[in-house]
């Protein structure tokens, strides 16, 4: 497995991979993006991503629904419980969603030897997460929600709602 | 002018509130920007209890038609 990963991520040259999700999803990734060669990463029709974001998921599903945009400079990485980010969906330039969290109860063990934990995170359809976000651990994103930029996500946004701040807070809720 | 409105304009968009006027508009205020403007909105809803359609919120420009519109809704 590890020699796998390694032939993956540093012998395999970015067009190839860009050829690859063209071929496999018929999505856009950009040749100078790190998108894993995972059978757990799926990608949806007319999804693009942006040149220098890195995708992760050997440890664990992440599903990218149709035409999702995502921007430049982000990173996402999906761990045991996996990611979903719905249809439609924007995520803008530097923007950090990342599926797992380690265990900190001892002082006797540096926190990166301590358990990793997965709650899992969920993106909904219509969601537009602005520029520097971080989306954290268990965050729970419903349909058309919005997140101002520079914003924290880590717990659950309910259906329109537009969020700001650390940690993101509703300040609105989009209606008809 | 409402004195609640007035108030409601001054603590989202940290004003003076003497300095709120039915002139007070987007353009001319600064801080009325368009995550202040939601933050208005909804501190309008809550202080008068009504409910403004998307239509109706992204017509707002100045505070004298905001206190038209608020004159104009029932309370839910």
């Amino acid at each position: 497995m590890e020699a796998r990963k390694t032939i993956q991520r540093f012998l395999v040259p970015g067009f190839v991979v860009t050829l690859i999700y063209l071929v496999r999803f018929r999505c856009k990734v950009s040749p100078r993006a790190e998108v894993e060669l995972s059978p757990r990463l799926k990608i949806g029709e007319g999804s693009q991503v942006g040149s220098f974001t890195k995708i992760k998921a050997t440890d664990g599903d992440l599903t990218i629904g149709r035409e999702v945009h995502i921007g430049t400079c982000c990173f996402i990485s999906a761990d045991a419980s996996g990611v979903t980010i719905g249809d439609y969906s924007m995520i803008s330039p530097n923007v950090c969603i990342v599926g797992n969290d380690y265990r900190y109860d001892r002082l006797d063990v540096p926190v990166q030897q301590q358990e990793k934990t997965s709650k899992g995170i969920r993106i909904g359809r219509d969601v537009w997460i602005g520029a520097g976000c971080v989306v954290m651990d268990g965050a729970d994103i419903a349909d058309h929600c919005i997140v101002t930029p520079n914003s924290v996500v880590s717990g659950k946004l309910e259906t329109g709602t537009v969020a700001q701040g650390m940690p993101a807070k509703p300040l609105f809720v989009r209606r008809p | 002018m409402n004195p609640e409105l007035r108030s409601v304009f001054a603590d989202t968009l940290g004003l003076d509130p003497d300095a709120v006027t039915a002139d007070t508009s987007r353009r001319s205020e600064p801080a009325w920007d368009s995550l202040n403007h939601l933050r208005l909105v909804t501190a309008v809803e809550e202080t008068f209890g009504i409910k403004l359609s998307m239509a109706e919120i992204q017509a707002i420009t100045t505070a004298g038609e905001l206190e038209t519109m608020i004159d104009g809704h029932d309370k839910i």
